[in-house]
């Protein structure tokens, strides 16, 4: 797979290469590696998504008085409120960056949900992922392309699991939902 | 003909149920899917051309694609 998007009515203006064709896999993938070098050159950390969640989501449980402070998970990584955490701010950049970007394209919509089956598996996989990646300490992003870029010794270990997780997922898909 | 219908379904749905269904097909006959991820305008048609399928594609509504698989050899 190319990554080219074969739409019907094509133009070859820079504006349709630009915005509306998707960029090949190989511009993406530099251009993630030099946004993450900026990243971690101004925060001084690395980059990281799902622990943004996590304190998003005890800050929320802490709103309805549930104690979230003394939860073990704070061993791995502190609890700060969202706002004075900067992977709130950097996942909501991914949300308005893409927001922007799928304007720009002309392509903005609102999906609507198919079917009952359709929304469980959205948020039975949703949950899971969420799920694994907390007790991974780290999605594919902080625990794998933020590890191995640092030079940690643990995206490496990362990288058989996630690929075997990944074709096992395709064998129960092809199983059972095809 | 039935038509596939893959709306609302991301990738790798579409183009694995794709190559599913076009396995019961004879030659000559053809396979309509509709979907509405851009990613799937992107892996079937390239994956139809790949085993030298004929391929036409159309936008049915905003953001809705219909595309015909026409079974070759």
């Amino acid at each position: 797979m190319s990554g080219k998007l074969q739409l019907s009515k094509q133009n070859n203006t820079l504006w349709d290469k630009i915005f509306i064709t998707p960029w090949p896999y190989w511009v993406g993938g530099v251009l993630l590696a030099l946004v993450n070098i900026i990243y971690v050159f101004f925060t001084g950390k690395y980059w990281a998504i799902t622990t943004g969640f996590a304190r998003l989501g005890a800050w929320v449980l802490e709103l309805f008085g549930i104690n979230i402070q003394q939860w073990l998970a704070w061993n791995y990584y502190d609890y700060i409120k969202p706002w004075a955490d900067r992977y709130t701010w950097s996942n909501l950049g991914i949300i308005v960056g893409a927001l922007i970007a799928i304007l720009l394209a002309q392509q903005f919509k609102w999906k609507k949900v198919k079917n009952k089956k359709q929304l469980l598996l959205a948020l039975g996989g949703g949950w899971l992922m969420g799920y694994g990646a907390r007790i991974a300490i780290g999605c594919n992003i902080g625990g794998l392309y933020s590890s191995i870029s640092s030079l940690a010794l643990n995206g490496w270990l990362y990288l058989p699991f996630i690929i075997f997780g990944i074709l096992a997922g395709s064998k129960l898909l092809r199983k059972w939902f095809i | 003909m039935d038509k596939l219908d893959c709306i609302g379904e991301p990738c790798p749905l579409p183009l694995m149920k794709v190559e599913k269904e076009i396995e019961k097909l004879k030659v000559g006959e053809e396979l309509k899917i509709e979907v509405d991820h851009t990613c799937a305008m992107t892996n079937v048609p390239e994956w139809a051309r790949k085993k030298g399928y004929r391929v036409e594609s159309k936008e049915v509504n905003f953001g809705e694609w219909e595309i015909t698989v026409i079974k070759t050899e």
